[in-house]
């Protein structure tokens, strides 16, 4: 019964939570600029307000809020499934699914753009593409490493393992596709120069935008929530502690993520996805050699 | 300096081209030629003595001699000379040639004699620059006899297409750009990211300020007038309004006032500059930078509030001196803020610098190699950081600049990183020459005994603004200037742009755009303003409307 409601609990934080740590962000990041900055529900009240604007449908997109209301629903339904499956195993396989999953949200996302006429969400698009090619990809390399190194596909299976330097080294590289994914600073580059490339929601406003900066939050939460699941179950063997822990360590990183944008500059597409896939090449060969160091 | 084996060598020049006139008052020489011989001269000027096009002047000068004129100003720094070529034209058949080819930076200033005034130049392709397409054909503001009020009442004739007949895919930067928050309108072509061809259309707002100061205002009311060019460097336009007039009427500014003109002065170089670099670490994303900059700019703003009474340093230059006086307790005050944000700044630079995207993103982009900067006569941190060695402070001093001493920072290679030091090494030095004036301000008075400007002199004044240099151009007339002409620096950079942007990142165009510290609202010089309120034109069926 109370990893029922522990999960229920987990589940609706999960859909609400993301949008008050991104006021939590803009808080900390105000403060680090000698701002006062908006008061920390101020995310939770500009998407209200917008779903109280008039519903403005962007002309010729009709694809691009197609494609954007599949996936907030993907979206939502991947955070559930995440959560319910670390404590209810689903399927053998969770840990696959919820890759294969997270990878078809991806495309979703980076198509949305690319199906609007609009310069700008086509230059927003190709970037994002640009980038999703090597983070993307090299997050499923990366989890393809895991699962040889592991041999676990499901979150019930961590309980077998004990942490080891080529699975910290492994995981650190998957954190940083976290933090590539949730597209702060540097590699915010589909919505940089706002005039330029606005990315994917030139032509959103009103509800529609609502919607998209909802499910770009729990996007946000999911992408520092999973890594922390792996990372924790690396010394915590309960399903609820688990569960528990990665929601905590999930709000810590959350606030670290912002720090570490509020000191950055912002990259260029010609320089992010080289300087990302050295990181990760570098990172992905350690963890080869600790594997087969055996440390 | 023994200027007098120079003046020879250009006096010689100018008998050797034959039928024209050279004469030499102060800083300036004057030169009248025949307009079949414009072209030869100017490209003595520009290319064998090394002379910098600062502007050229359509001037209506029917009521006074029955012609029209136009002057080029050409500007020799390293001797520290204004040489302005005067042309008489036919008011009949108002045609001159052209010097486009030869100074490339002539092309907007004679576009905007074709404007304003009807001149037509030979040898070159005519279009409007400044003036709106609902502008009737055949009207010229400029002309003595357009009423200054006057508002047209047409019919749209023509309109530009844009974005149109080109196999390049088009991103438009502006009307309004949001780092720049100023009117402007770019369009880049782009294959990938690549930038291969920039269009810039401009002019949106022309204020007709030149108009309004010859028509409706005095000489002491023009300098607010010129303040209001800039919503930056106000203050640097009155100035070089109120030395352009000083010059022409041959009147001795005391000392201390020239001391307080070169200190607020400097107080605003540091504001824009502290400014711009907000706005560059803002482009490049780094909004930390951004904030912290703007919060020591704050400390600026408060200086310049003790110093003038507002925090935009304006309304305290009067043609003969200025209006309010540096008393002790505001010299400690300014010294004591000026070292807070020397020391704050001095960290703040050090960690920008440190931020790897930064550097990685100013090093080699937009570049402006210094052969280009040269032909354009680009002016101020974007001639400097191209390697032109040019400062008007240093090379035509004014104000009370003769008596300090400062650096003048240039870097050769041309790209966003070193225009980003030179305004950095800017600052700094400006701290120093602010702190050096405080020290060694004279007494005395701060405005000249009497103020007498006689008709039909001629005065031209350049002040070393944030952007470059200021230029203006006087003819006097009767209570107010007959001809007044401003030219901004961000004038002559804009068309550097074009040589920046091409084979560039998209990515860096905003950065490279704002790297000129472009001013739109002092390149256009508008606001339609009758009987206190703000109007806009917008056309309608049956033509133009006032709209307020």
């Amino acid at each position: 019964m109370i990893e029922h409601i522990v999960v229920s609990i987990i589940v609706v934080l999960s859909i609400i939570f993301p949008t008050i740590l991104d006021g939590v962000e803009r808080k900390i990041k105000a403060r680090i600029h000698s701002r006062i900055g908006p008061p920390i529900l101020q995310s939770w009240y500009d998407i209200i307000k917008l779903f109280g604007k008039e519903q403005v449908m962007p002309r010729n997109s009709l694809h691009a809020v197609m494609l954007l209301i599949l996936l907030t629903i993907t979206q939502v339904f991947l955070i559930v499934y995440t959560s319910v499956s670390i404590i209810f195993q689903i399927t053998q396989f969770d840990i696959v699914v919820i890759i294969a999953l997270f990878i078809i949200l991806q495309t979703i996302f980076i198509s949305i753009p690319l199906t609007i006429p609009n310069t700008f969400s086509v230059l927003g698009g190709s970037r994002e593409i640009a980038l999703t090619l090597v983070n993307e990809a090299l997050f499923i390399v990366i989890m393809g490493f895991f699962i040889y190194y592991t041999g676990i596909t499901s979150f019930k299976q961590l309980t077998q393992l004990s942490p080891t330097v080529y699975l910290l080294i492994l995981l650190l590289a998957l954190f940083i596709t976290g933090y590539v994914s949730s597209g702060r600073i540097p590699f915010d580059i589909a919505e940089a120069e706002p005039e330029l490339a606005s990315g994917l929601m030139i032509e959103f406003s009103g509800p529609i935008l609502g919607v998209f900066l909802l499910t770009f939050h729990i996007r946000r939460f999911f992408v520092k929530f999973f890594p922390s699941i792996l990372f924790l179950g690396l010394f915590i063997h309960t399903p609820i502690s688990l569960i528990i822990a990665g929601f905590i360590t999930t709000i810590i990183l959350w606030i670290i993520y912002a720090v570490i944008a509020a000191i950055l500059g912002r990259s260029r597409v010609d320089l992010a996805p080289i300087t990302l896939l050295k990181i990760y090449l570098v990172l992905i060969a350690l963890s080869i050699i600790g594997y087969y160091l055996k440390v | 300096m023994d200027i007098s084996p120079i003046l020879k060598n250009y006096k010689k020049i100018v008998e050797s081209i034959g039928k024209s006139s050279f004469t030499h008052v102060g800083d300036t020489i004057y030169i009248i030629v025949e307009p079949n011989k414009l072209r030869e001269l100017a490209e003595i000027l520009y290319w064998k003595m090394n002379c910098y096009h600062r502007t050229c002047v359509g001037v209506d000068e029917r009521p006074l001699n029955g012609h029209f004129a136009l002057y080029h100003i050409f500007g020799d720094d390293t001797n520290g000379l204004h040489i302005v070529v005067k042309v008489y034209i036919d008011p009949e058949d108002p045609v001159v040639p052209s010097i486009t080819d030869i100074v490339p930076a002539a092309d907007w200033c004679e576009l905007e004699a074709y404007d304003l005034l009807g001149i037509k130049f030979s040898g070159r392709k005519l279009y409007r620059l400044v003036l709106p397409p609902t502008w009737p054909h055949g009207v010229y503001p400029l002309r003595k006899e357009t009423p200054y009020n006057y508002r047209p009442s047409v019919k749209i004739i023509s309109g530009e297409e844009i974005g149109e007949s080109h196999d390049k895919a088009v991103v438009p930067v502006g009307p309004y750009h949001p780092a720049l928050h100023e009117p402007e309108y770019f369009e880049l072509y782009v294959e990938g990211e690549r930038v291969v061809d920039v269009k810039y259309r401009g002019f949106h707002v022309h204020r007709g300020i030149e108009k309004l100061g010859e028509s409706r205002t005095t000489y002491q009311q023009v300098n607010f007038l010129a303040e209001r060019i800039c919503g930056i460097c106000g203050f640097e336009h009155s100035v070089c309004y109120a030395l352009a007039v000083e010059k022409a009427a041959k009147i001795d500014v005391p000392e201390r006032a020239q001391y307080i003109r070169s200190i607020v002065l400097e107080i605003e170089r540091i504001h824009s500059h502290l400014l711009w670099i907000g706005v560059a670490a803002h482009v490049l994303g780094y909004d930390t930078g951004f904030m912290h900059i703007w919060r020591i700019r704050e400390l600026v703003m408060y200086i310049a509030e003790k110093l003038t009474g507002s925090r935009k340093t304006y309304g305290i230059n009067l043609i003969g001196g200025v209006r309010k006086d540096i008393n002790e307790e505001k010299k400690k005050e300014v010294i004591e803020k000026l070292e807070i944000v020397e020391k704050d700044l001095k960290k703040l630079i050090d960690t920008m610098v440190s931020v790897p995207e930064l550097k990685k993103r100013l090093t080699g982009t937009g570049i402006l190699p210094k052969s280009e900067a040269r032909k354009l006569s680009v002016v101020g941190p974007t001639a400097r950081g191209s390697g032109l060695d040019r400062d008007i402070r240093r090379d035509l001093p004014y104000a009370a600049y003769s008596e300090i001493s400062f650096k003048v920072p240039v870097y050769s290679e041309g790209d966003n990183l070193a225009r980003f030091l030179v305004r950095v090494e800017e600052v700094f030095e400006s701290i120093s020459i602010v702190k050096q004036l405080l020290d060694q301000l004279p007494r005395g008075d701060i405005m000249a005994e009497s103020i007498e400007i006689p008709e039909r002199k001629m005065g031209v004044a350049a002040v070393e603004a944030p952007r470059g240099e200021d230029v203006h151009f006087i003819i006097t007339g009767r209570g107010k200037p007959y001809r007044w002409k401003v030219r901004a620096p961000t004038y002559n950079n804009i068309p550097a742009l074009k040589v920046m942007l091409r084979d560039q990142a998209l990515a860096d165009a905003p950065l490279t755009i704002a790297s000129i510290d472009p001013c739109f609202s002092c390149t256009d010089r508008i606001v339609v303003i009758k009987d206190g309120r703000r109007y806009k034109l917008i056309p309608n069926k049956g033509g133009v409307v006032l709209y307020g």
